[in-house]
């Protein structure tokens, strides 16, 4: 009996393992579909490190989940390895089925754990086929650990082992169903196989080496406009797709979802999956984007912006990375929103709201509110700034931004030029010739715009001489930082948080010395100083410096809400049922402080276009000037 | 049908670039709505990167007439537009002298009627009709015969939006043309205008008067605080009536 | 009405009344009407002496649209130019459609030698033309002036292309070297003076210290010609569906405005379009289409009555080019304040029950 059970598991695993290699031979054939990518199959050595240091890396931030998925997966890996060695290569050991058992348990507790977590399932985990997956991985747990400890303490049991063997093995074939036919049929465990390719292939392989948070170049002159069917995503994109567990932690922490915008990042994906399957995957079953019907109608050949995506939903985003920053496995949702919408706006034309005009005045003023560059340092004009004239030499070079032809912020530009000239820093402008660095063109997809802006400001900047530039604008930091190197323009670029900091530490800002103590405030992160650079500390050390103490808002540094402006958001201006600054002013509330300092003139807009009671909006370039000596 | 619209580049206001004039942009828009066949001419002397705008806005295809700078362009222009029995052009250009004259030398020259500052344009029976704007949000309706000509009111229709791909796909097509030459304009730089004021015989006191209150400046604006609403109400009215800003 | 100066902080108490620079009266506060009308007389019409008596030897003719008989400030500018530049043998001759019922003595008032008068059949073209050019050849004017807007540009470009004289569009300065034209995107050019003129605003100051003649030709008609264009009528579109950017009056509600339907019956009443702040079209009180600013719709109106809203900088930026500024709100601090010609403080919704009633009663639409 026990002979005709461990064959009975020999066929078996084979059986499984041929469905699933259809299955993944059926899934590549719609990756397929895809452009062509560089990508390097050493990749798939680097697997291993990518899964249990980058990923867990977000994973750890929920423990309970994490602890979970090491035993479900760990378990479940192991068990089949396990079968593939004893049932696979028929060795039929005895001791790999006591190891078998131990596994199996482990696998058992995991699914258990999981099961208990989907009774309580927070909203943002979709239902439907994943709300049933713990108790398949269960049946095939059991079914793994009755077979194994049946062949290895069997031939006792008789007639009673009998049955437990049929029982067994219909346990596995039930559950391994769920491994087995996952990838083909693109049931959840779609995402173990997807998931480790998609680690081995991920389009930004940038980012296991670092942070990598530029957005890349098209080749306009070879024709690249954006993605507007499925196949013009590459095909490690599609597949980056197939990898998402719909945990909804994106969901959960997108700023313009929270806000009732049509749009959920989960969803996004989903909808990207259902356009590559052409729906043949099953029903999503989590929620709509809000105020959407969550079905989805797929027409094979149209666009998708338009048939199974909204451009609504396109232009909701923010391009706050939230949903990047936690999504564990690791898809990059605004590399897919600005390649959607490059497509819209490069190609049709189609930008929505004020965005168009926005882009409009870039083209015919190179400033998005289309003021005259002569006036960008008007405000500068008693304060002795020298504008740097080409051949001259500066140590430091200032580049106000769009926030200079604001009226409030240019007070906090008068704040920085002071305290740099109290430091005895070395600063110059360029006055007129200062163009927009391109930001807002980029992430509205206009792609030729940013690069003529880039070109044309790196061509600028190559007349001049200065060691480095310094910004108040995280988006000008970031666009020269980030994402000038691909275009040619090497630059040494600071935030003036970071320069601030800087100065501060080495004593160079003379300070008044009485020690009254200041109020604490909270401080607002700016999406493209902190998700987009990590300047998290540079900030808080400025406000400690200036002997403030901060009291974070819940939801700060990595986790800091959007202020609603970014990725053009404030222009498109997609209605919601809220907006984006007035939640970050009730968690700016919850802090209790009645202030919030800022670090960037849009949030420093944004968070005061707020209406009604709201806490006084303080740039940090403002409050370092009140402590001056 | 076969409509030719006609376009110029029009000057941006705050950089002096050439791009694209709102009321073209609106004659184009309404012969595309108007027709499939729409031919899209320019005379003058600007280059192809200043008509670019037109190309991404939905101009697939551009005849220029390539003068040489400062010639007239009404006759080389009316000679390639003879076979249209419609031709539409902006009411007002934004470039060149946005004079506003072109629409009428136009008609003129090519003996026709004009429709001005149109709105809407529809065929009904042998005629075709047109909705004109006139000011404060009143409309007119036209009725006339082809061939027509019709200078087009900025708001008429909306063309596409700017596009890369179409600029990239758009064409122009350069033919050499003459015209007589334009008398040289002087240019100088913007200033205040000075009003022409008739001399006053009127007391140096009153004189005074009249200095205080200054030009239309926007120093003191006037705070009424005292009052109940009815008398802030009539404070509102008198002055709505005194600036003419309401006509009872 | 009794407004206590100190109560008024931004007036000068110096000069308790002021003369507009059009030589319309300003608002007057702190001073009771009687006095403010006494003032104002010193310098009514009874005392302008007569700009020419004549003989004329050369002459201007200005040909202007009146609505509902009245000429605008526009109109009146281009008389005004043509009084100045008339000189003492030159006369003002008026073509003057839809003033038929005009009194002689208005006629002076507006600076007038002689005026031919016409009742204003509408669109057509072809009549007009044919008029002008009869006129033409019997005065044989030297310049024929037009103010620069709707049917008296359109008449004078006509006239200039038909007639072929020379001309100049836009002119924004009549001087002794020649007129100048604002030249997109290029400041002024200066051209020599055409035979036709048509005037921008603020060509010339419309109030004249002197009156003219006032005499009237015989009432003229129209020489029976047809019309390749045939007029089927013209038609007001109301106020409130009126588009923003077109509106030359606009009331614009902001969070301090809570009674709607009373704020849209101002408006209907008044004959307003209907703007509203970012904040009372996010709680639904307005659609989006009505949203004024920068990410709403940018208006040119004459007149922009700001009721309940506090002026933010982006909800400015949409009112930039508007003319004339009316606030009302209950902050006396709120930046709206700063950027309007004349602020009322007051609560919103009974200067708005209180301002309805007055226009409906002045319009006699009880
Ligand atoms: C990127 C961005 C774009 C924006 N775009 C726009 C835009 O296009 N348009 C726009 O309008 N806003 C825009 N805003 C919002 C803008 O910053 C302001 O929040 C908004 O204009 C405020 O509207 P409000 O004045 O109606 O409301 P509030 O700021 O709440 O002001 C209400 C005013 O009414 C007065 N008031 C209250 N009650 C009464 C009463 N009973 N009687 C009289 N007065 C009363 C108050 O004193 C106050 O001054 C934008 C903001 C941002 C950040
Ligand atoms: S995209 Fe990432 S974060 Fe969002 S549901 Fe899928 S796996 Fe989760
Ligand atoms: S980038 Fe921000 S706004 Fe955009 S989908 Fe992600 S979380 Fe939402």
């Amino acid at each position: 009996m026990s002979f005709s059970l461990a064959h009975a598991l020999t066929g078996l695993f084979w059986l499984g393992a041929l469905l699933l290699l259809g299955g993944l031979a059926r899934r590549a054939s719609l990756w397929q579909q895809g452009r062509s990518a560089s990508v390097s199959w050493l990749g798939l050595l680097a697997m291993p490190k990518r899964y249990f240091v980058d990923i867990h890396h977000v994973v750890a931030r929920e423990p309970a989940v994490a602890r979970a998925h090491v035993a479900a997966a760990g378990g479940g890996v192991a068990i089949l390895l396990l079968s593939a060695l004893n049932y696979g290569l028929m060795l039929y050991q005895g001791w790999l089925d006591v190891l078998l058992v131990l596994m199996a348990v482990v696998m058992l507790l995991g699914a258990r754990m999981m099961q208990a977590r989907r009774l309580q399932a927070p909203p943002r985990l979709s239902q439907g086929r994943w709300q049933v997956l713990p108790a398949r991985l269960r049946l095939f747990a059991l079914g793994s650990l009755l077979a194994a400890g049946l062949l290895f303490a069997g031939p006792q049991l008789g007639l009673a082992g009998q049955l437990i063997a049929v029982v067994a093995l219909l346990m596995l074939a039930l559950g391994g169903a769920e491994l087995a036919l996952g990838i083909g049929l693109g049931w959840p465990m779609k995402h173990a196989v997807a998931g480790l390719l998609h680690l081995a292939f991920h389009p930004r392989v940038e980012r296991f080496a670092g942070k990598s948070s530029d957005l890349k170049p098209l080749n306009l002159a070879a024709g690249e406009l954006g993605v507007a069917k499925v196949e013009d995503f590459a095909w490690n994109r599609l597949l980056s797709f197939d990898a998402c567990v719909q945990c909804g932690k994106c969901e959960a922490a997108c700023p313009a979802y929270a806000a009732g915008q049509p749009l959920n990042p989960k969803k996004l994906i989903q909808d990207m999956v259902a356009a590559q399957s052409r729906g043949t995957d099953p029903a999503y079953a989590g929620n709509p984007h809000p105020g959407r019907e969550a079905t989805v109608v797929v027409k094979p050949g149209e666009d998708i912006v338009g048939s199974v995506l909204a451009a609504e939903t396109l232009w909701s985003c923010t391009t706050c990375r939230a949903c990047v920053e936690n999504c564990p496995m690791l898809i990059e949702h605004v590399d897919t929103v600005v390649n959607l919408r490059r497509h819209v706006t490069l190609s049709r034309g189609e930008v929505p709201g004020k965005g168009s005009e926005a882009l409009a005045n870039l083209r015919n003023t190179d400033t998005v509110g289309g003021y005259p560059l002569a006036v960008r340092y008007h405000w500068a004009i008693d304060l002795d700034l020298p504008l740097l004239q080409p051949g001259e030499h500066t140590e430091w070079l200032l580049l106000a931004g769009e926030g200079a032809f604001d009226m409030r912020y240019q007070r906090a530009l008068r704040a920085l030029v002071k305290v740099l000239k109290a430091a005895g820093v070395n600063v110059a402008v360029l006055g007129a010739a200062e163009r927009d660095c391109g930001d807002v063109a980029r992430r509205l997809g206009d792609e030729a715009g940013f690069q003529r802006l880039a070109q044309a400001n790196i061509a600028t900047l190559a007349q001049y001489r200065f060691a480095h530039i310094v910004t108040p604008d995280p988006h000008v930091f970031h666009c020269l930082a980030n994402e000038y190197p691909a275009l040619g323009g090497q630059f040494d670029v600071w935030h003036h948080s970071k320069l601030l900091e800087h100065l501060l530490a080495r004593r160079a800002i003379p300070l008044k010395a009485d020690a009254t103590p200041l109020p604490p405030l909270t401080f607002h992160d700016p999406c493209y100083l902190g998700r987009y650079n990590d300047g998290f500390n540079a900030p808080r050390n400025v406000l400690k410096g200036i002997g403030i103490k901060v009291v974070d808002m819940q939801r700060s540094g990595r986790d800091a809400r959007c202020c609603g402006w970014g990725g053009g958001a404030a222009f498109t201006d997609i209605p919601g049922q809220r907006r984006i600054p007035d939640m970050r002013m009730d968690d700016i509330r919850e802090t209790g402080t009645g202030r919030v300092a800022v670090a960037c003139p849009n949030c420093t807009a944004m968070l005061e276009g707020v209406v009604g009671e709201r806490a006084d909006v303080i740039e940090l370039a403002e409050l370092v000037v009140e402590r001056l000596a | 049908m076969k409509i030719a619209v006609l376009i110029a580049p029009a000057v941006h206001p705050v950089s002096g670039r050439p791009c694209a004039g709102e009321a073209d942009l609106a004659a184009l828009a309404l012969a595309q709505r108007l027709s499939s066949q729409v031919d899209v001419w320019y005379a003058g002397a600007a280059d192809d990167a200043a008509l670019a705008d037109y190309l991404a806005r939905g101009a697939t295809h551009i005849h220029t007439l390539a003068l040489a700078a400062g010639r007239e362009v009404l006759s080389p222009l009316a000679e390639a537009l003879q076979d249209y029995a419609l031709v539409l052009c902006g009411a007002r250009a934004g470039g060149g002298d946005g004079s506003g004259l072109l629409p009428y030398q136009l008609a003129e020259q090519l003996g026709r009627a004009l429709l001005p500052d149109v709105l809407d344009l529809s065929k009904s029976d042998q005629q075709w009709q047109a909705l004109q704007a006139l000011p404060k949000g009143v409309r007119r309706t036209l009725a006339a015969k082809l061939p027509l000509v019709a200078s087009v009111h900025a708001r008429a229709a909306s063309a596409v939006g700017w596009s890369y791909a179409r600029l990239q796909q758009g064409k122009i097509q350069r033919k050499a043309a003459t015209g007589a030459a334009l008398p040289q304009v002087v240019l100088e730089p913007a200033r205040r205008a000075r009003a022409l004021v008739a001399a006053s015989k009127v007391s140096g006191h009153a004189r005074m008067q009249g200095a205080i209150a200054g030009g239309e400046g926007k120093s003191a604006g006037i705070v009424v605080k005292q009052g109940d609403s009815v008398e802030k109400a009539q404070v509102v009215l008198d002055y709505l009536r005194q600036h003419q800003l309401v006509d009872f | 009405m009794d407004f206590s100066t100190q109560a008024i902080p931004r007036i000068d108490p110096r000069r308790p009344w002021v003369l507009g620079p059009s030589g319309l009266k300003r608002i007057v506060l702190g001073d009771d009407s009687g006095s403010r009308d006494a003032a104002l007389l010193a310098h009514g019409p009874a005392h302008k002496p007569l700009r020419s008596s004549g003989p004329f030897s050369q002459r201007l003719l200005v040909v202007a649209h009146a609505e509902r008989g009245q000429l605008d400030d526009a109109a009146r500018e281009a008389i005004a130019a043509a009084a100045i530049l008339a000189g003492k043998d030159g006369e003002v001759l008026a073509l003057l459609y839809g003033m038929q019922d005009a009194a002689p003595e208005a006629l002076a008032e507006l600076a007038v030698d002689r005026a031919l008068t016409v009742a204003d059949p509408g669109y057509a073209p072809e009549q007009k033309l044919a008029l002008l050019q009869q006129l033409l050849q019997q005065e044989s004017p030297h310049t024929v002036l037009f103010a620069d807007r709707s049917e008296d540009a359109d008449l004078g470009r006509r006239l200039a292309c038909r007639a072929r004289l020379s001309v100049v569009t836009d002119v924004v300065e009549i001087a002794a070297d020649g007129v100048r034209r604002r030249q997109p995107g290029a400041g002024f050019s200066l051209r020599e003076r055409a035979q036709v003129l048509l005037l921008a605003r603020g060509v010339a100051e419309a109030k004249l210290p002197f009156v003219g003649k006032g005499e009237r030709l015989q009432t003229a008609a129209l020489p029976a010609i047809s019309e390749q264009v045939q007029d089927l009528g013209s038609a007001a579109s109301p106020a409130s569906q009126l588009a923003l950017e077109e509106a030359d009056l606009i009331v614009s509600a902001g969070n301090g405005v809570s009674n709607v339907p009373g704020f849209l019956a101002l408006a209907e009443a008044l004959g307003a379009a209907v703007g509203a702040s970012r904040v009372a079209v996010d709680d639904g009180r307005f659609s989006r289409d009505k949203q004024v600013g920068a990410t709403g719709k940018t208006v040119q109106a004459s007149a922009y009555i700001a009721l309940g809203i506090s002026g933010a900088v982006q909800h400015l930026q949409g009112i930039k080019s508007c003319r004339h500024v009316i606030a009302v709100n209950l902050d006396a601090a709120a930046p709206m304040i700063k950027r309007a010609d004349l602020s009322i403080i007051d609560d919103c919704q009974s200067f708005i029950s209180a301002f309805e009633a007055l226009v409906r009663r002045e319009r006699n639409l009880v």
